[in-house]
């Protein structure tokens, strides 16, 4: 069955899937995805401060989603982020901290020079880590 | 479908290629600039780069066009000095050109993120710094003992941040995934971005082979990156770069788990900051472009050019098909073996490449065989060794191997001279030390150990781990410390032949031959 990928990743992305990809098909005929999801990252005190509340990553994931006969989205089957690939978000935003790449969020948006990543609030008010641009050093 | 995406990619790459050679052809008849092969500066001194006369480009057309906004007016093109506005303009337009015309024929139907043609702003202020944000690429400018430095006159940096561009264009999950991993290789593309283009230059590829004598694997220009800006930053900040650049792709840097890693650190040492993590890949990747090079049938200015575009389709196709998950440069190192292996078999790439990329850590030896699945390189003869006495003295044991590939299920090795070796423990980063290994474990970890290294030849009739070991061995001398030799009844001993003078690889210096075989290095 074929199937529209564009309008595919258009309901992925409503289901808070970014930036999906189609890998395949699996054997049973549903198509594999990766995608990034936001995730909240372990509260804890290494993380950046983020008012108590827990702070979002974008953390790779890979689902399988089953369509209909109309090509609709019937089910998806996995696209939770593991534990390792929590963990690796969570050393991610300590190191974009301590490196100086993340903005202070109590400063102007990227006023460090190094500054690679925002802390930014979304629609439903999560605090979001969120590459901003990448630099040569 | 990755694998649909990448033969497209295998056809058209060469009929891109030609088409590139066309567009140069036909701007032969247009003006001559004259720009900077790959750096305004040559190693630790803030001038010093190589200038060569070019066609100037057209920046809009196909493939991947890009626009300088900043300056809003393109000067006219001709012969400019160093130092000028207009020179600088030409130097960044070359080398934007010579990046879109390496990497567009080899993604066809990719266009960028921001759209059909990525913005260029040359002067976005005062800073020691390029990037690319999405919207387009941005360079700076800033005053450094008297000197003003501008990160887009650098070709080596224009295509670094390119490289973003391109990678962001073909795939634009890892823009924002959370992982250092994947961040670091990011870096590392843009890096690779700017070796590959550099070799574009037909100066450039003789001025290295002509300085390296084909063996391309060395520190030189091509392996610096960004001389110039790495000698700003470094005028205040000396640890911050390397001594002679800001990034050299020639390293021994070894892979760790970035999150057993200081956060920063000296550029002498690894962290888990992605410019200073993303040396570990590319370093396995500049010895697997030398040592791909040293299998084409001679060290020639074709032949570099030529397994510069291959090397690229086999990190475009790696890449295609790499899961997106915390160990990213093991999945893409694997991707590209497999392909190296699938679709280079002639070639004979695919060992070189999973020796570099072994040696470098990306892949233990029993994946990186698992994951290629390449026939092995004739298995290293026995040599006429030297002079050797019977181990009788020394504690004998048996280290099972079945994964290495070296055709049996152990081996015997020789562990009492100094049994200190295997039972040592390095302190954690963290808190206390690392646990000790077992003797078995430690004896295991030296014999990997050999085999990351190239120490090992392996006798006949082993397997293909031989392609591991011994890749870049010279042809002119031996190098290798250790031998693995059929001994009767015992099968595969492990035996030293001769300590080597330096514990890296690449080792050049005369070693001397031991008088006894003993385990440790």
């Amino acid at each position: 069955m074929t199937f529209d990928e564009q309008a595919l990743k258009k309901e992925l992305a409503k289901r808070g899937f970014e930036s999906a990809s189609i890998r395949g098909r699996s054997p049973d005929g549903r198509i594999e995805v990766e995608a990034n999801k936001l995730h909240p990252l372990p509260i804890d005190g290494d993380l950046p401060s983020s008012g108590g509340k827990p702070l979002y990553a974008p953390i790779p994931v890979t689902l399988l989603v089953a369509l209909d006969k109309g090509g609709r989205i019937e089910s998806i089957s996995g696209g939770t982020p593991d534990a390792p690939s929590i963990a690796a978000a969570a050393s991610h935003v300590r190191m974009l901290r301590d490196t100086q790449q993340l903005a202070d969020p109590s400063a102007d948006r990227l006023s460090g020079k190094r500054t690679t990543h925002a802390i930014e609030v979304d629609r439903e008010g999560r605090q979001v880590v969120r590459r901003k641009r990448f630099s040569i050093s | 479908m990755a694998r649909k995406v990448s033969a497209r990619r295998t056809a058209s790459a060469r009929k891109g290629a030609k088409q590139a050679r066309k567009r140069a052809a036909a701007a032969a008849g247009a003006a001559t600039i004259s720009v900077w092969e790959d750096d305004p500066a040559n190693g630790d001194s803030p001038v010093g780069g190589t200038l060569v006369q070019r066609p100037a480009p057209q920046l809009q057309g196909a493939p991947l066009p890009t626009r300088i906004t900043n300056p809003t007016t393109a000067p006219p093109p001709q012969i400019y000095t160093v130092g000028t506005p207009e020179f600088r303009y030409w130097a960044a337009a070359d080398a934007l050109r010579r990046g879109s015309d390496f990497w567009g024929p080899l993604l066809p139907g990719t266009s960028w993120q921001v759209g059909n043609t990525l913005p260029v702003d040359l002067d976005n202020g005062l800073d020691l710094n390029a990037f690319y944000d999405r919207i387009g690429l941005k360079f700076f400018h800033a005053p450094v003992n008297g000197r003003a430095v501008f990160s887009g006159e650098s070709p080596d940096v224009v295509c670094h941040e390119l490289g973003h561009a391109v990678l962001d264009a073909v795939k634009p999950q890892l823009w924002d995934a959370a992982s250092i991993e994947i961040g670091s290789f990011h870096e590392a593309f843009g890096d690779m971005s700017a070796i590959l283009t550099a070799l574009q230059l037909p100066s450039l590829r003789h001025a290295i082979l002509a300085q390296t004598g084909g063996a391309i694997h060395r520190s030189t220009r091509l392996s610096r990156l960004a001389e110039q800006l790495g000698w700003a930053i470094r005028q205040s900040n000396p640890q911050a770069v390397e001594d002679d650049c800001l990034r050299n792709a020639m390293n021994s840097f070894f892979y760790q788990d970035p999150d057993t890693l200081p956060t920063d650190a000296p550029a002498s040492s690894l962290s888990s900051e992605v410019h200073s993590f993303s040396r570990v890949f590319t370093g396995g990747f500049f010895e697997g472009l030398g040592g791909m090079f040293s299998v084409r049938p001679t060290q020639d200015d074709e032949n570099l050019e030529q397994v510069s575009q291959d090397i690229a389709q086999i990190l475009l196709q790696g890449i295609d098909s790499a899961r997106v998950v915390p160990n990213f440069y093991s999945q893409v190192a694997a991707s590209m073996l497999n392909v190296a292996a699938t679709k280079f078999s002639s070639q004979g790439y695919e060992p070189p490449l999973r020796s570099a990329f072994v040696q470098h850590g990306l892949l233990p030896p029993a994946s990186a065989l698992a994951v290629a699945r390449a026939p092995a390189m004739a298995a290293a003869a026995a040599a006429a060794g030297p002079t050797e006495r019977r181990a009788t003295a020394l504690a004998q044991s048996r280290l099972s191997v079945g994964e290495y590939g070296l055709g049996v299920d152990s081996i015997v090795v020789y562990s009492a001279a100094e049994p200190k070796r295997f039972d040592v423990a390095g302190a954690a980063l963290a808190v206390g030390s690392v646990p000790s290994p077992t003797q078995d474990t430690a004896a295991k970890s030296f014999f990997e150990d050999l085999l990351r290294r190239g120490r090992v030849k392996i006798s006949d009739g082993a397997g293909p781990a031989a392609g591991i070991t011994r890749a870049f061995a010279p042809k002119t001398h031996e190098t290798h410390t250790h031998e693995l030799r059929r001994e009767g009844a015992a099968g595969l001993v492990l035996r030293r032949v001769r300590i080597a003078c330096r514990g890296g690889h690449w080792n050049t210096c005369g070693c001397h031959e031991a008088s006894g075989p003993h385990m440790h290095g």
